[in-house]
């Protein structure tokens, strides 16, 4: 199995710094820029990306990455043309940590095997499938051993409101990262969240929702996570500048330098 | 893991973000506690009893089947308060979200059956209640959306996509991952993640147990066949549970629309491939690289690209035929059970009375006792309907006249 998260988040600690992962979701708008979006992310000091699969029905993202999809399916861009930009990412940024965000339907209709095994040719080092659960892990066609078999590391979600048996759960198949999330800031811990799975010796934990600006960076390092993912500020900044490409690219650099910036402890 | 089995056969399963477990293990303990709970049951057969009108009749048509020898006996659950077989599961649900302690209900809605379903219990037991409803479906299903809006719920039209069921159902749960704390996600059908398709079979089954008592009593045998039309398959399994294991044939028909062969039906059975979505492994209609497509059938209630797990598990066993009827079949079953038998069905119903005049005529000589699951009222579905017939050149002077429809005659 592949260590490049594994070898990111150590050289970061050492360097008293979390990743900072930007999200983009593959073909949006089109092929040629979607390239050159994640190009802007790492040149702009990403430590990672992860790349969202678009989906026609995705019943987990926000609005703005929900539009994102829409974009890059309109595009016209199928399977074929993920897995090439997947690939040509991986040829430029060799070392280059890239975990890869799909809904359960897309390998199961094309077949897990025969999704897991182009994911992991392409370049994917973990793999995260927001719909399936850590009970519905191992059920089916076995989605982690699966996984395991193509060299792939398995990326869950841990919400705030996971009891401690499912958190412990989690962090024995979570292989990459752990994406943290909050349903209820004022019900349920972060922080706790974080420290559970700490205990339970997990894979690094990277907070995943609100992750807008530099404040909230602030506030992950609070809580004690390794990394962020942010989403919605790259969406929106390509769905408002849908006809000025060099716009969309400065815009993006700029932001991803900001927030890289302030994600030292 | 969770208590019940999630999967039926390969299919089923509980596959939601993992925000939504807790949330779905909380529902299935409740539901296991209350189905050994005496008094839970009791208030649910007293509301189905004295608030919703159960039992309902099965009525044996008088003049639908004359120069034949079938029997055609139709279980009226249009005449269940609401106006369809809705209301018996979410009398079931609505209590078990008390029981919870929520205090917001959110529901999807394709024809507005659900949703005046949910709202009714809402208004009855006190929730919030917002309902999920495509944009498109808001449109064609104008008085169930004022029906659910008189009665105090608050309708949402979704504008993503073509703007019906599908979008509906994906608005609502997200707002279920987001609220889940004091909303209960009341799901319409036998379809989505577990526990939801065994809570609302075992909510439904109440249908097939009284057909099963009730034709033992007419015709002191069972039924040759039992025929309920399937989207998601609530009405369908509600009707097919009490018969699983009897020997007789069940069909579950699906909307063809233009036709089976075309790309405008909703025949999820007969066209779908293996997938997940909407929280479940089933069938689905869908590209061949898994992006979900767009259903289509005149009837809003079976326009849905995806079905309840255990009815992808029951075609695969073999147990149950699925099969399909067209927009024009159901046309023409809605007109001639209004003409000949005073009784205006939903469209959904129409597709399979549909398939059992379909039988009939086709062995007019054959002596059978068929069972249709007539799961709604039309009242819904008059302006839309009218509208249609003009369009088809069905509404002359003198009244309607079906000829010109493609239909077994």
């Amino acid at each position: 199995m592949t260590l490049r998260f594994e070898n990111t988040f150590n050289a970061l600690k050492d360097k008293k710094e979390i990743a900072f992962i930007p999200f983009i979701t593959l073909c949006d708008p089109a092929y040629n820029l979607s390239l050159k979006i994640a190009e802007a992310c790492v040149n702009s000091g990403a430590d990672a990306l992860a790349l969202g699969y678009p989906f026609s029905d995705p019943c987990a993202d926000n609005e703005y990455v929900l539009l994102s999809e829409k974009r890059a399916l309109k595009s016209g861009a199928k399977l074929n043309d993920f897995f090439s930009l997947i690939h040509e990412i991986r040829e430029t940024y060799p070392l280059l940590p890239i975990s890869l965000n799909v809904y359960a339907n897309i390998p199961a209709t094309i077949g897990f095997d025969n999704f897991f095994e182009r994911s992991q040719k392409s370049g994917i080092d973990s793999l995260f499938i927001p719909d399936i659960p850590v009970n519905m892990l191992k059920t089916g066609e076995n989605f982690y051993n699966c996984a395991v078999n193509h060299d792939l590391g398995n990326i869950l979600l841990a919400p705030a409101n996971a009891c401690d048996s499912t958190l412990n759960e989690i962090a024995k198949y979570a292989k990459g990262y752990i994406n943290v999330i909050n349903p209820d800031k004022k019900a349920f811990s972060t922080k706790m969240t974080i420290e559970t799975l700490n205990s339970y010796n997990s894979s690094a934990t990277v907070l995943a929702t609100e992750i807008e600006s530099v404040e909230d960076i602030k506030m992950a390092i609070k809580e004690g996570a390794l990394g962020v993912i942010t989403s919605v500020k790259i969406a929106k900044i390509i769905k408002d500048n849908l006809n000025n490409e060099e716009k969309t690219l400065q815009e993006i650099s700029k932001y991803i330098k900001d927030m890289k910036s302030a994600t030292a402890f | 893991m969770t208590v019940l089995n999630p999967f039926f056969g390969k299919y089923g399963g509980q596959f939601v973000p993992e925000i939504l477990v807790p949330a779905l293990n909380e529902l299935e303990q409740a539901f296991i506690e209350a189905m050994h709970d005496k008094s839970f049951k009791k208030e649910l057969v007293l509301l189905l009893n004295k608030y919703a009108g159960r039992p309902t009749p099965l009525t044996l048509c008088k003049n639908l089947t004359l120069g034949t020898n079938s029997k055609l006996y139709l279980k009226r659950e249009d005449l269940l308060h609401g106006g369809a077989h809705k209301t018996n599961q979410v009398l079931g649900q609505g209590l078990l979200a008390k029981r919870m302690g929520k205090n917001r209900i959110i529901a999807e809605t394709g024809a507005g059956q659900h949703g005046v379903a949910t709202a009714l219990i809402c208004s009855l037991l006190g929730f919030k209640c917002r309902i999920y409803m495509g944009a498109h479906d808001v449109e064609r299903q104008m008085p169930n959306v004022f029906r659910m809006r008189l009665m105090g719920a608050e309708v949402v039209p979704v504008t993503e996509g073509l703007g019906t069921l599908k979008e509906a159902c994906n608005a609502a749960l997200k707002d279920y991952a987001e609220n889940f704390e004091n909303t209960h996600y009341m799901i319409g059908t036998a379809a989505g993640p577990h526990p939801f398709p065994t809570i609302v079979r075992e909510f439904q089954k109440i249908i097939g147990e009284e057909i099963y008592d009730q034709i033992l009593e007419e015709e002191g045998r069972l039924p040759d066949a039992c025929i309920a039309c399937v989207g998601g398959g609530s009405n369908a399994i509600g009707m097919f549970n009490r018969f699983l294991n009897e020997d007789i044939p069940l069909f579950g028909v699906e909307p063809y629309g233009l036709g089976i062969d075309t790309n405008k039906h909703g025949a999820t059975l007969g066209k779908g491939t293996d997938g997940i979505f909407f929280g479940a492994y089933s069938k689905n209609l869908q590209t061949d690289e898994g992006q979900i497509n767009e259903s289509y059938s005149v009837s809003a209630g079976l326009d849905f690209p995806s079905i309840g797990p255990q009815h992808a598990y029951l075609k695969e066993s073999g147990r149950v035929k699925y099969v399909g009827a067209t927009d024009d079949e159901a046309l023409a079953a809605f007109v001639e059970l209004s003409q000949k038998e005073g009784i205006i069905p939903a469209l959904e119903s129409s597709h399979a009375l549909a398939y059992a005049l379909r039988l009939i005529r086709e062995k007019p000589q054959k002596e059978q006792i068929l069972v249709v699951n007539l799961s709604g009222r039309g009242d819904k579905d008059i302006f839309n309907v009218s509208n249609i017939l003009k369009e088809k050149g069905c509404v002359k002077t003198d009244g309607i006249d079906i000829s010109s429809l493609n239909y077994t005659k």
